[in-house]
C-alpha cells in the first residue's frame, strides 16, 4: 500500500471529504480486516472500523508528517481493535460466535472450494481465540498483512524482541492446540 | 546450531523471511538429515501458518462508507458551529472592557481573524484559542487600569451595564 499524497492528507484536514474519501478508500481493507482478525466478528469490526476513521479524521490536523502515514493509522487501527477487544471480554458477552465463516458463503451453491474455504474460517476463528490479546495482535499484523517484525514493532510501540517471542509463543500454543485436535505426536 | 535453535527459527524468522538466505540454508540442509525438526516444520506449517496464509481477505461492506461520512460531516458542521460560539463569547467579553480604546482593540481582532476564518473557511483550534487569547489579554489591560480603586457601587452598576448590553447583543448571535 501506498504512502497517501501529503496534500490529499491537508485537503482532508481541511474538510474536504473528497480528499477523506480517498485516504477511506487506501485503508478501509486493511482496518477492516485486521479489526475483524483482533475482535473476531464482524459487527464489533464495522463499529472499530468507523471509530478508526473518525479518530484519523479528527487528529489529521495534528499529524505532523515525521512518521509515516501508513504507520500512523495502523497505529490507531490495531489499538482501537485492541481496546475494543478488551472491552468486550471485559463485558463477558464473549462473542465467539465465528459469524465470519458464516459470512463467507450464505448460498447453497457451495462448490468445494467454497467449502474448504468456509472451514478455514471456522478454523481460523477458533485458533484465534486460543491466543492471547497480545500474541493476537502480533499474529494478525504478520500473517493477515504481512507486516516485518520491525513494521510490527513501530506498529504497537515495542520492542522488536517482544515481536519475535510473542509470535513464537503465539505458534507454540497454536501447534499445541492442533496437537489436542488433530492428535499427532510432534 | 542444535535442534531446538532450529526449531526455534522455524517458529520465527525462518517461517517469516526474517534470517539472511545463509542461516536458512543452513536450516535446509540441517532438515535433509533431522526427521524430527522435519516434522516439527510439517507440524508448524500445518496448524500455525497456513490457516492464517488460506485467511480470506473481506472487502468492508459499502454501507460503512456512507456511516463513516455521515460522522464525518456531523463532525465538521460540530466544528463551524463551535467557532461561532466561541466568537460570540469572545465578544462578550469585549462589552466588559470599559476603555473605548481597548474595547475597539479587541474588537479588531476579533474581526481580522473571524475575516482569516472566513476565507480559509478552515476551522483551527489555533485561531480560535489566539482570538481568545487576544480579547483576554486585552479585556486583562482594562482591569489592571482601573485596578487600585475598587469601588463596589461601581463594580455593581458595570454589571448591570453588561448584563444590559450582553441581553442586547445576545440577539445577534442566538
Ligand atoms: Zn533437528
Amino acid at each position: 500500500m501506498e504512502n497517501i499524497p501529503r496534500d490529499t492528507i491537508e485537503r482532508a484536514s481541511n474538510g474536504d471529504i473528497g480528499a477523506f474519501e480517498e485516504i477511506y478508500t487506501s485503508y478501509s481493507g486493511f482496518v477492516y480486516n485486521v479489526a475483524l482478525r483482533i475482535v473476531n466478528n464482524t459487527s464489533d469490526a464495522e463499529e472499530v472500523t468507523q471509530d478508526v476513521f473518525m479518530k484519523i479524521y479528527k487528529s489529521l490536523r495534528n499529524f505532523r508528517f515525521e512518521s509515516s502515514f501508513k504507520t500512523w493509522v495502523y497505529r490507531i487501527t490495531a489499538n482501537t481493535a485492541i481496546n475494543t477487544y478488551k472491552k468486550i471480554s471485559k463485558e463477558s458477552k464473549h462473542r465467539g460466535d465465528y459469524d465470519i465463516a458464516l459470512k463467507t458463503h450464505a448460498a447453497d451453491d457451495k462448490t468445494e472450494e467454497c467449502f474448504k474455504k468456509e472451514e478455514n474460517e471456522k478454523l481460523l476463528g477458533y485458533l484465534l481465540d486460543k491466543l492471547s490479546i497480545k500474541q493476537r495482535s502480533c499474529i494478525v499484523l504478520r500473517e493477515v498483512e504481512g507486516l516485518s517484525y520491525e513494521e510490527i514493532s513501530k506498529v504497537l510501540g515495542i520492542n522488536i524482541n517482544t515481536v519475535r517471542s510473542r509470535i513464537k509463543r503465539a505458534r507454540l500454543a497454536l501447534l499445541a492446540y492442533g496437537k489436542e485436535v488433530v492428535g499427532y505426536e510432534l | 546450531m542444535n535442534c531446538k535453535n532450529i526449531q526455534e527459527l522455524i517458529l520465527t524468522g525462518y517461517s517469516d523471511g526474517e534470517i539472511t538466505p545463509e542461516l536458512a540454508k543452513q536450516i535446509d540442509e540441517h532438515l535433509k538429515i533431522c526427521p524430527g525438526c522435519r516434522k516439527f516444520k510439517e507440524a508448524v506449517e500445518e496448524t500455525a501458518l497456513s490457516p492464517f496464509r488460506n485467511a480470506q481477505r473481506f472487502a468492508p461492506p459499502d454501507a460503512l462508507w456512507e456511516k463513516v461520512r455521515e460522522a464525518v460531516v456531523y463532525e465538521k458542521n460540530r466544528d463551524t458551529d463551535g467557532i461561532f460560539l466561541r466568537l460570540r463569547d469572545a465578544l462578550r467579553v469585549i462589552f466588559n472592557i470599559r476603555k473605548p480604546v481597548l474595547a475597539f482593540a479587541a474588537a479588531a481582532v476579533v474581526i481580522l481573524v473571524t475575516t482569516l476564518f472566513m476565507r480559509t473557511h478552515y476551522y483551527n483550534e489555533e485561531i480560535a484559542g489566539y482570538l481568545e487569547d487576544q480579547v483576554e489579554f486585552i479585556a486583562y489591560l482594562d482591569t489592571d487600569v482601573s485596578s487600585g480603586s475598587t469601588d463596589y457601587m461601581n463594580l455593581d452598576v458595570k454589571i448591570e451595564d453588561i448584563l444590559s448590553q450582553r441581553n442586547f447583543y445576545a440577539h445577534l448571535f442566538v
